[in-house]
């Protein structure tokens, strides 16, 4: 299961290879995520795009093995490339496949939270209300990093004015419902940030929040990533924030990666439908009002009827019958790592490597 | 739409206020008011819609209830044009008028999951209100109910099926065919597409801007959502604090505006294009609680153009520009950023 190689010098921080995790129901088999893969680098910002339902949030807990019944995890690999520092020059990298660890085993333990943390999307429901917010970041101080209960406090105290939180040597005995909404995300930032994690896996951090304090956060995670140095897979519906706050993006639908680019050539040359008319379909500011929007037809299928083929097809505009309704369409890449799942280019690029989104 | 200015108004509310004692020890003594709403003043014309935006606790959705009746409000009128009985001070007004009224102006809510009762069928929560105020029975009620199906783009065989069959767009187009129900004049749509996924707010957003060019309806959208609102409004209000700091033209309040926390606020929306990159105003700060405002301009502690003068005197909303109103001393000197 694991192999000591030297510090990755491709920076790869984290490889998902065919991720599949199926929710076993009585009404039949869901399958949230089916066949994903994508790889995170060390110090930069992967951005995952997609509606409710696509399975980005699954992928997220997968990740942390913190999926609950009754889902599971039937395929694919997680390997975390985790650097560990021997002594003061060297560092080995050992390479972790997460998907066979118990979820409980003490290295999980060590990862979650110590190598990837995570921040949620209302951070009123992750906060327990019944703790100060002082005492929800020590614990994770005191479980991972070997200090005193004096240092830990002082740690969580200088995390917390890290974050740009007004007063934080009062705040850290305080409890969540003194805080506002923006301050007690910063709170969750810092209690992710507090083990020094190499990535940070950002679950729609700011749709719970008002454009300012978005403004603010999606600010301050910029210069947190400077400072620190950790990678961040920021997980959102918002493209107007994938825009502004990442490098390269994944767009999901249905449990499946179907297009991956980096972020300008996937707002200026999108090649998958479906991403094409999720533009089309915000308004956007400074356009003019009182256009009609091109929405897309139809909804999002029902988890336990996905349709044959390109799952898209019955939403697509470029749909071809008696092609993308009978096969699953294969990943091409069009150019430059631009990968897309649609039958539409065939030809015009060739297979992508089998390291790369791999469809069933 | 209709030209903008030549429309007569439908709702007009003047001065609204709504304070709430904040009450201390076993007498309950008062020992001050938390303001929602402030002297809210704005025109709402016919077959038009008045966008209401500001962040949370800024008493958007306080205004909103105040409007429909579900809150009295302090102070102020509330004059609703009524195409049967004329001009009617919902302020003031009984409750018979009131129930007369109501047939006329409706509500829809931001999420549909908690505003329809999930033990009742689409034909019960559409028809409820043509029972209750004995418009409709028997047969003619389930064609009645059906035609609204139609009209909001859900199948009328679908009528028996209970909320929970649905999908959040769909069921928004539920609670969008209920308050049509009664055919009303006016809307109040409190942030109907925020709670929905990006592909779906595009169709309800059509649905509404549709249904009110069939209907003539006129809305105050209520959101926080500036690019939503922007792409439905003929007219924009921006609210902080309980207070009015600006309204205008839709376009000329997205070019031009005037007021140092719309220039924020428009610089603050994440812009889904890569390659601009604005110069954003993060503001410092949070939003003043309503029970403890700051002196002068409430928002002069977060305004980078902040004067003197400014945490002293209180600004009023004054015509700047024709049609373009203000809550700003410096108005005239600065010049602000809008969207390009």
């Amino acid at each position: 299961m694991q192999q000591a190689s030297t510090l990755g010098v491709d920076g790869l921080l984290l490889e998902i290879q065919g991720l599949k995790a199926y929710f076993y129901t009585q009404r039949g088999v869901v399958r949230a995520v089916d066949g994903v893969s994508f790889d995170v680098h060390r110090g930069r910002t992967l951005g995952v795009v997609g509606e409710s339902g696509c399975g980005k949030s699954i992928t997220s807990l997968s990740i942390l093995r913190l999926l609950q019944k009754p889902g599971r995890l039937v395929g694919g690999k997680i390997l975390l490339h985790w650097a560990q520092e021997v002594n003061r020059t060297d560092r080995v990298e050992d390479i972790v496949d997460i998907t066979a660890l118990h979820p409980n085993s003490e290295q999980m333990r060590a990862i979650r939270g110590g190598q990837i943390a995570m921040i949620f999307q209302e951070p009123m429901t992750s906060l327990d209300a019944m703790y100060t917010i002082g005492d929800q970041i020590i614990e994770g101080i005191r479980y991972h990093r070997n200090v005193t209960p004096k240092e830990a406090r002082d740690i969580a105290i200088d995390m917390l004015a890290r974050v740009n939180m007004p007063n934080p040597k009062q705040v850290v005995d305080s409890y969540p419902h003194q805080l506002s909404g923006g301050m007690r995300q910063r709170a969750m930032i810092a209690m992710g940030l507090s083990c020094r994690p190499s990535l940070l896996i950002a679950d729609e951090p700011t749709t719970a929040l008002d454009v300012t304090t978005e403004a603010q956060i999606l600010e301050l995670l910029r210069e947190l990533q400077a400072e620190f140095g950790m990678a961040i897979m920021y997980i959102t519906h918002n493209l107007g924030v994938v825009a502004e706050m990442v490098e390269e993006a994944i767009v999901m639908y249905l449990g499946k990666v179907v297009e991956s680019a980096r972020i300008d050539a996937l707002f200026n040359d999108s090649k998958h439908p479906y991403m094409q008319a999720l533009m089309r379909s915000i308004p956007k500011l400074g356009r003019k009002s009182r256009t009609r929007l091109e929405a897309i037809s139809g909804m999002v299928p029902s988890p336990f009827a996905i349709p044959t083929g390109c799952s898209f097809h019955p939403r697509c505009p470029s749909f071809m019958a008696g092609v993308c309704d009978k096969a699953e369409p294969p990943v091409l890449d069009v150019g430059q790592g631009h990968l897309v799942k649609c039958f539409l280019y065939r030809g015009s690029g060739q297979l992508a490597g089998q390291s790369l989104l791999e469809s069933v | 739409m209709a030209d903008n200015n030549a429309s007569a108004p439908i709702l007009e509310v003047q001065g609204l206020k709504k304070h709430y004692p904040i009450v201390r020890g076993w007498r309950r003594r008062v020992v001050g008011h938390t303001r929602a709403v402030d002297g809210v003043t704005f025109t709402v014309p016919q077959a038009h819609t008045l966008g209401l935006v500001g962040e949370s606790g800024c008493g958007k959705t306080t205004t909103g209830h105040c409007i429909m009746g579900g809150i009295t409000p302090t102070a102020g009128s509330i004059v609703f044009h009524d195409k049967d009985l004329g001009p009617v001070d919902l302020a003031k007004v009984d409750t018979q008028t009131l129930r007369h009224v109501r047939l006329n102006m409706q509500m829809v809510f931001q999420d549909p999951s908690s505003s329809l009762n999930p033990r009742m069928t689409l034909f019960e929560i559409v028809g409820e209100p043509l029972v209750v105020n004995r418009i409709a029975r028997g047969r003619e009620l389930e064609h009645r109910v059906a035609d609204l199906l139609r009209v909001v783009g859900l199948l009328p065989e679908h009528m028996h099926r209970f909320p929970h069959a649905f999908s959040g767009g769909q069921r928004q187009r539920i609670a969008v065919a209920r308050a049509l129900a009664v055919r009303p004049q006016f809307i109040v749509a409190d942030e109907p597409v925020s709670a929905l996924d990006v592909s779906i707010q595009a169709q309800t957003l059509n649905l509404l801007q549709d249904l009110q060019q069939e209907f003539h309806l006129s809305y105050l959208f209520i959101s926080h959502d500036l690019s939503v609102v922007e792409h439905v409004s003929d007219l924009v209000a921006v609210m902080y604090v309980g207070k009015l700091v600006e309204t205008a033209e839709t376009e000329e309040l997205y070019h031009n505006p005037l007021h140092p926390y719309t220039e924020a606020l428009l610089s603050s929306v994440p812009n889904p294009d890569p390659i601009v990159s604005r110069k954003r105003i993060v503001l410092v700060g949070e939003v003043p609680s309503p029970s403890n405002p700051p002196s002068g301009c409430y928002f002069h502690p977060r305004c980078g153009y902040a004067q003197e003068r400014c945490s002293t005197e209180e600004p009023t909303l004054r015509e700047v520009r024709p049609g373009h109103f203000v809550a700003c001393h410096l108005a005239d000197t600065l010049s602000l950023r809008g969207v390009a």
